[in-house]
């Protein structure tokens, strides 16, 4: 899946990068490092929801990311 | 009064004991500001939102320094001030204002219950929400196994890794990392380090933090990976391994979105094994309860700021069973749980920081249900039941708040109410040693069958007074009074429970209460007064039965023995003492 959206950090649990969705989804990234990962960021990301994840951040499904490109 | 009437008062207590009890409303009990004053200081609360311009305002209108007296200040308006000349003339200017609903001298409080001596105790701000020092006085959580199925913990100073110095002193159990399936489950993230010091940080060591259970037994067990993130089928298993190793609590500070049938059964599994299972709501701040809290055999638990409302993070839902502090940290760090951890991608130093989520407030409740075990709660039903019933709040079960806000000391009063703790196998015990007695004396010498000895009021009431307790006091006391005052409780224990009516519960038993001392002082007046020798034998009885149940149980530590190793030989040989001193009692003798 593709999804496009914005970068920010959630500082629950472990804490982790999120992708808020322009349809007002929100995402736990996984996978993925760089300079996009920055709070504000507009990005566009494909990758697969792994529904079976079980994380300390619990904010959202995981994205697993296998591309991350800016918007 | 006669022994018999004694009885005859004993069994019409317990019938009235079993009868139903008025309703009551409790009312304030309104009095002049009073208790010692904290010179030259004055508390004033203003009416809520009222807002720091206002407040500037009326401090200069004043004369006087005035600040928000903590975080919450500027929501419920109370503010102190410093450094007052006359505080009396200030006051009454102060009433006069439309802003103040209350000014008053500001009063030191005597702390209720026990407070630790760790440093930076007074920043926990979560602990003190939830009752500890009063809970601390009943419980430490004991040698209860609690699982923590995270990123692992930092116990063991190997390779990269360290055990952290605020868990110096902790017992750990043996755990499993089934992300690197190995036997050292470290801790590679910082998130199950600090989950584990709510639950059992050292405590009262003089260093750190606090934690809430801090005499239970810790097993890490690592299921999620460096980055904080795992797959069903590790935890699943994790559960299982956990609860198969003797853990009775499993905290899982960690959650999906994804329903899975197999986790479900572990959960299930899990308390079917006697475990309670606590776990993290989510913290996508909807009405949805994320997996696996939203099972039915787990206890779901959200988050509170320290204002004690639910913070904006924490999930809510038809699942929830408990709010816990979580923390708020859009006012800074104070606002989150602080617990020693190590340090982000440095597992070898050791930092305290602070937290946020519903992850942390899991370990509150899971560091309660250890509590609530240690204290005598036999099965998880029992421990959710005492939770629920302890909790504050308006009262009943509501989707926001579940069953209201965890309150340590409210579920271990609870717990002792749900459950009278009756306990009638030393009665069982002692019955046996009689019958032993019985069989080793000369016909000749007996004083009877069995029967005959046991019915005999004389000797039946300090038995069961002994051995069992005068249980009745408790429960006419419950019934028509309200809760029963320490004494009362006390009271109702076996007499070798008395020590806590001295000595304060939840501590170790005093050697010279579990001992042969008090049936050796009550029979001094039996040597002469014949017809006070069954009473004697009661209490001696009984103390034979409840030192021997309480051996063959294994069951407590005795303080001011040095090595634990002693506590069953003093109990063995006080039973002993106990038994011997009853059968020279019983012994039937010619009068003279």
């Amino acid at each position: 899946m593709k999804v496009r959206g914005r970068i920010t950090f959630r500082d629950l649990g472990a804490g982790a990068w999120m992708l808020e969705a322009e349809d007002g989804r929100r995402y736990q990234l996984e996978d993925v490092q760089g300079e996009l990962l920055r709070e504000g960021a507009q990005v566009v990301v494909e990758g697969e929801v792994d529904a079976g994840a079980v994380t300390t951040v619990m904010a959202g499904p995981v994205l697993r990311v296998r591309r991350l490109h800016a918007a | 009064m006669s022994l018999d009437r004694l009885t005859v008062v004993f069994l019409c207590a317990s019938v009235l004991a079993c009868s139903g009890s008025p309703g009551h409303t409790k009312r304030t009990r309104t009095g002049d500001a009073s208790g010692p004053r904290i010179p030259g200081r004055v508390v004033v609360d203003f009416r809520d939102g009222t807002s720091a311009e206002v407040l500037a305002q009326r401090a200069a209108e004043w004369g006087i320094a005035l600040r928000f007296n903590s975080l919450v200040g500027p929501e419920d308006g109370v503010a102190v001030a410093d450094d007052v000349a006359n505080v009396d003339a200030l006051l009454a200017r102060m009433r006069e204002s439309p802003e103040v609903e209350a000014a008053e001298p500001l009063f030191t409080y005597q702390a209720q219950g026990w407070t630790p001596n760790d440093p930076d105790y007074p920043k926990q701000w979560n602990l003190r929400l939830i009752g500890m020092p009063d809970a601390w006085e009943m419980s430490h959580g004991k040698g209860v196994i609690v699982a923590v199925l995270d990123t692992g913990v930092a116990y063991e100073t190997r390779g990269p890794f360290v055990r952290i110095p605020d868990l110096k002193g902790i017992r750990f159990a043996p755990g499993y990392d089934f992300v690197h399936d190995t036997d050292h489950p470290n801790d590679d993230n910082g998130h199950g380090t600090h989950v584990a010091g709510t639950i059992a940080q050292a405590t009262n060591n003089a260093e750190g933090v606090a934690g809430i259970a801090f005499e239970a037994t810790l097993m890490p067990v690592k299921v999620l990976d460096a980055s904080g993130t795992g797959t069903s089928a590790d935890i699943a298993d994790g559960i299982r391994w956990a609860v198969d190793h003797g853990a009775r609590v499993l905290n899982l500070s960690l959650g999906g979105f994804g329903y899975s049938r197999v986790i479900e059964n572990a959960v299930a599994y899990a308390r079917g094994k006697g475990a309670v299972v606590v776990a993290a709501a989510g913290n996508h701040g909807d009405g949805t309860v994320a997996y696996p809290a939203a099972y039915a055999g787990a206890v779901g638990v959200g988050a509170v700021g320290p204002d004690g409302m639910r913070a904006p993070y924490s999930a809510w839902g038809e699942q929830l069973d408990l709010l816990a502090p979580g923390g708020d940290k859009r006012r800074g760090d104070e606002g989150g749980i602080l617990q020693a951890t190590i340090a982000r991608g440095a597992p070898g130093t050791p930092v305290y920081a602070s937290y946020q989520g519903t992850s942390m407030a899991t370990p509150h409740v899971s560091g309660v249900a250890a509590l609530l075990f240690a204290a005598g709660a036999k099965t998880p039903g029992e421990v959710e039941r005492a939770l629920y019933a302890g909790a504050s709040g308006p009262g009943g079960w509501t989707r926001e708040r579940g069953h209201g806000l965890l309150d340590a000391a409210g579920a271990l009063r609870a717990l002792g109410a749900i459950t009278p703790r009756i306990d009638w196998q030393p009665l069982a015990a002692s019955v046996a040693i009689l019958l032993l007695l019985l069989l080793s004396l000369n016909p000749r010498f007996r004083p009877g069958g069995a029967l005959n000895v046991l019915l005999d009021p004389k000797l039946l009431v300090p038995l069961l007074v002994s051995s069992v307790g005068f249980f009745v006091l408790r429960i006419i006391w419950s019934k028509w009074v309200g809760t029963p005052p320490a004494m009362v409780e006390g009271l109702s224990l076996p007499v070798p429970d008395w020590e806590r009516i001295v000595f304060g519960r939840g501590r170790l038993a005093h050697p010279l209460f579990y001992s042969a001392l008090i049936p050796l002082l009550v029979a001094l007046p039996a040597m002469g007064w014949r017809s006070f020798r069954p009473v004697a034998a009661g209490i001696a009885l009984g103390f034979a039965g409840f030192l021997a149940y309480a051996a063959w149980t294994r069951a407590p530590g005795l303080s001011w023995l040095p090595f634990h190793f002693l506590a069953l030989p003093w109990l063995l040989s006080n039973a002993l003492v106990s038994a011997l001193l009853a059968r020279v009692l019983l012994i039937r003798r010619e009068k003279a």
